[in-house]
């Protein structure tokens, strides 16, 4: 695993914070995490604004794990800002819901995320998921290199 | 068309009077042409009785020269003194019928000759005569004869004789002549007459026949009319419209049944009134000006479609009307009929329709806020619903594996009841979202491969569960009508219910297939499992109702309720058949149509 490269968990109801923090820990994933708990906060972090005014913009998270009922902003709309800013057109994004409605898979998808997963009530599958989605997408998946730097 | 039928009258009655004067010109002619004939036939016929005159005269004058000669011979022969003394006066008797016939036969130069011929031998023996008479009375009869008088008076006589005989021929050939002229004029005159009156008389009965003719025809026209006028009456009363003819002045000169009824005025109080008086003030004067317009260019139609128009009845009520104006040409000029509907029904029902529609677009869009918020609260059901569940599970699975050490076996249970009803509450609101999008869900219309959908299906449940032997059957030709995703969700409930069902018996038994109702298709699915107490059938199909327990078979109740409320929209009807160890049959059907027409 990969220390030094952040995953940003946006998510707003702190039990699934910390559930999700768990089941990435069991799963061995020690990746430096920074929660944003709400779409503003996400937002500012990977464009260095606000709360996070002087942060190198540049240094884009390895995935994005997103929830879509969010305070302020919702979810979709962060991913429409992700997807229209060229420093993070390409950055991977999961959206990690409760809903499994067939409009919010078809939105996210249309909206450019890189997967969908609903967060199953059953710890014992998230756990699972957790792992899947960490061993696919922190291990497996090949990024482009200089993608940000050259767009 | 009557106007045409009237100058064809007229020509026709020309027509006569030509012919009538003809045969009057003729006749005249004719008349005229016999009257001089008959003059001259007249002339002609006096020269032929004057002929025989003349003719009876010289046969006198014949008669009396013979008995001159007789006279004289007597003398001769007998002595007798008294026939020769009355010669004379015989002789003077000729001279007497010559001047008779020179005045008869004035005309003819000839006969004048041969008349002095006769006066001379006349005048000859006239002193022949005198002399003999006194020899004879101075001496005795043979004496007498031997004077050579006796001998020249016989000579004068015969000679004077002689001389009546041509004439009488001349005569004879002129009275022939004339007579022979006479009647080739009178033949002349009778084929003058006779032909002349034939032509007039075939020409009357021509003209006659034609004026029959013509009387016939203009009889039949004027059937005809009283006929066509018949019907247009019948026609006019029986309109439902009401309809009143106006004159160039905007007078009313015929009204029909249907406007005393819709203005409630008697016809008497209508004709030759103004036509405004069916309008309101607020129309009149609009209306006016429009069929003076009208008039001067039929073109333009007051009161088109679309123009809100108002009758005013006797009771000075209003109603709305439609009027439609057409141009009439008469014998009394052009007239304008105007067609009156009371169109007040068709408001009506206008504004009823209106009301309806209004109606509905409430009701429709008090469905579809009631959509709305349904699909919200899914919404918000499936993701705030669901969360506290997760925090239960995961925290409680903390527990477990953060304390496990420390806590016994009955805290242990009561976490991993904890987790197993976190479980179900879960299962549960997803069935409840299925059920409500099941409700709200858009329908299409399209047909399905029921029997295929059905194999999908089956395989599906086998991958799942392939230590188990169930022998799955699938009749052939299982087509429906309806929404292919909400008639998958009916088929998913009702063989995962046979799946589930069977689920403890070694070897089992699914159907699939398609029976006929009264002709309508009946779709049914059937297994071999546990079946059901008839006492409860009623309590199958609804929410949340179960007739096992959970720990005997899992399920939320849900499943049937889906499929009775697919089934419904589908306008079908879902229904069970079972016995408790004998298995279990779900049946449905598609539309309430094809149930009760067998052929449909």
């Amino acid at each position: 695993m990969h220390d030094d490269q952040v995953i940003l968990l946006v998510e707003d109801n702190p039990d699934d914070e910390a559930l999700t923090l768990r089941a990435l820990k069991k799963n061995n994933i020690n990746n430096k995490v920074v929660v944003a708990r709400d779409g503003v906060e996400a937002v500012d972090y990977l464009f260095g604004t606000g709360l996070y005014e002087g942060r190198d913009a540049a240094d884009v998270p390895q995935i994005v794990l997103l929830d879509l009922k969010l305070p302020k902003m919702d979810g979709f709309e962060v991913l429409r800002l992700l997807r229209a800013d060229p420093r993070t057109r390409l950055l991977p994004v999961v959206i990690l819901t409760c809903s499994a409605e067939q409009r919010d898979l078809v939105q996210g998808y249309g909206l450019g995320a890189n997967s969908y997963v609903r967060k199953p009530v059953d710890f014992d599958q998230f756990v699972n998921a957790v792992k899947q989605l960490g061993l696919y997408w922190l291990v497996l998946n090949e990024r482009p290199h200089s993608a940000l730097t050259n767009v | 068309m009557i106007a045409k039928k009237l100058s064809s009258q007229n020509k026709e009655a020309q027509y006569l009077l030509a012919g009538f004067a003809i045969a009057v010109v003729a006749a005249i002619a004719v008349a005229l042409a016999a009257y001089d004939d008959l003059n001259r036939n007249f002339d002609s016929n006096n020269w032929i009785s004057r002929a025989g005159t003349v003719i009876e005269t010289l046969d006198v004058a014949g008669g009396d020269s013979f008995a001159a000669l007789a006279a004289l011979q007597n003398y001769y022969a007998h002595g007798d003194r008294e026939p020769l003394d009355n010669l004379a006066a015989s002789i003077s008797d000729l001279q007497r019928q010559a001047v008779a016939l020179r005045i008869l036969t004035l005309d003819n130069p000839a006969q004048q000759r041969q008349l002095d011929q006769v006066d001379l031998a006349a005048a000859n023996a006239a002193i022949l005569a005198q002399e003999a008479i006194q020899v004879a009375a101075s001496t005795s009869r043979e004496d007498a004869i031997k004077d050579p008088v006796f001998a020249n008076l016989a000579t004068a006589l015969s000679q004077l004789r002689s001389q009546y005989d041509p004439l009488s021929a001349t005569e004879s050939i002129l009275l022939t002549a004339r007579t022979a002229a006479l009647q080739t004029s009178f033949r002349r005159s009778a084929a003058v007459m006779g032909v002349g009156g034939i032509i007039i008389f075939a020409w009357l009965l021509l003209v006659g026949g034609y004026a029959g003719l013509t009387a016939y025809r203009f009889k039949q026209i004027a059937v005809d009319r009283r006929r066509a006028d018949d019907r247009f009456r019948a026609l006019l009363e029986t309109a439902p419209d009401a309809i009143v003819l106006v004159n160039r002045q905007g007078r009313i000169v015929l009204a029909n049944a249907q406007t005393e009824k819709r203005f409630g005025y008697s016809r008497e109080e209508l004709l030759g009134k103004p036509v405004e008086m069916l309008l309101p003030p607020r129309f009149r004067a609009q209306h006016s000006h429009d069929c003076n317009s009208y008039f001067a260019d039929s073109k333009v139609r007051p009161a088109g479609p679309g123009a809100e128009l108002y009758g005013l009845r006797k009771d000075a009520s209003e109603f709305p009307i439609e009027v439609s104006l057409s141009e009439i040409e008469t014998e009394d000029g052009t007239l304008v009929s105007s067609v009156i509907r009371d169109i007040s029904d068709r408001k009506e029902a206008e504004e009823r329709v209106r009301e309806l529609d209004e109606i509905q677009r409430r009701h429709a869009v008090q469905v579809e806020a009631a959509n709305k918020e349904l699909e919200a609260f899914s919404y918000s059901v499936s993701h705030d619903l669901r969360a506290p569940l997760r925090s239960i599970d995961g925290f409680s699975l903390a527990l477990l594996e953060d304390w496990g050490t420390q806590l016994d076996a009955d805290a242990k249970h009561s976490l991993d009841r904890i987790r197993a009803a976190t479980q179900r509450m879960a299962q549960l609101i997803d069935d409840l979202l299925n059920l409500a999008r099941v409700t709200g869900a858009e329908m299409r219309a399209e047909s399905v491969d029921l029997g295929a959908m059905a194999k999908g299906i089956l395989a599906g449940l086998q991958s799942g569960d392939p230590q188990r032997h169930v022998e799955c059957v699938v009749a052939d030709g299982v087509m429906g009508r309806g929404d292919p995703r909400l008639l998958r969700v009916v088929l998913e409930n009702l063989l995962g219910n046979a799946w589930k069902f069977t689920m403890n018996m070694p070897q089992s038994r699914i159907e699939v297939g398609i029976a006929r109702q009264d002709g309508a298709p009946v779709y049914y699915v059937r297994d071999d499992g546990p079946g059901f107490d008839m006492a409860y059938v009623g309590k199958l199909f609804g929410t949340f109702q179960r007739l096992h327990a959970v720990t005997e078979f899992p399920g939320t109740g849900i499943g049937l309720a889906s499929v009775r409320r697919i089934i419904q929209r589908h306008g079908g009807r879902t229904w069970a058949q079972g016995a408790l160890g004998k298995g279990a049959t779900f049946s449905f059907t598609l539309s309430e149509h094809q149930g009760e027409t067998p052929n449909a």
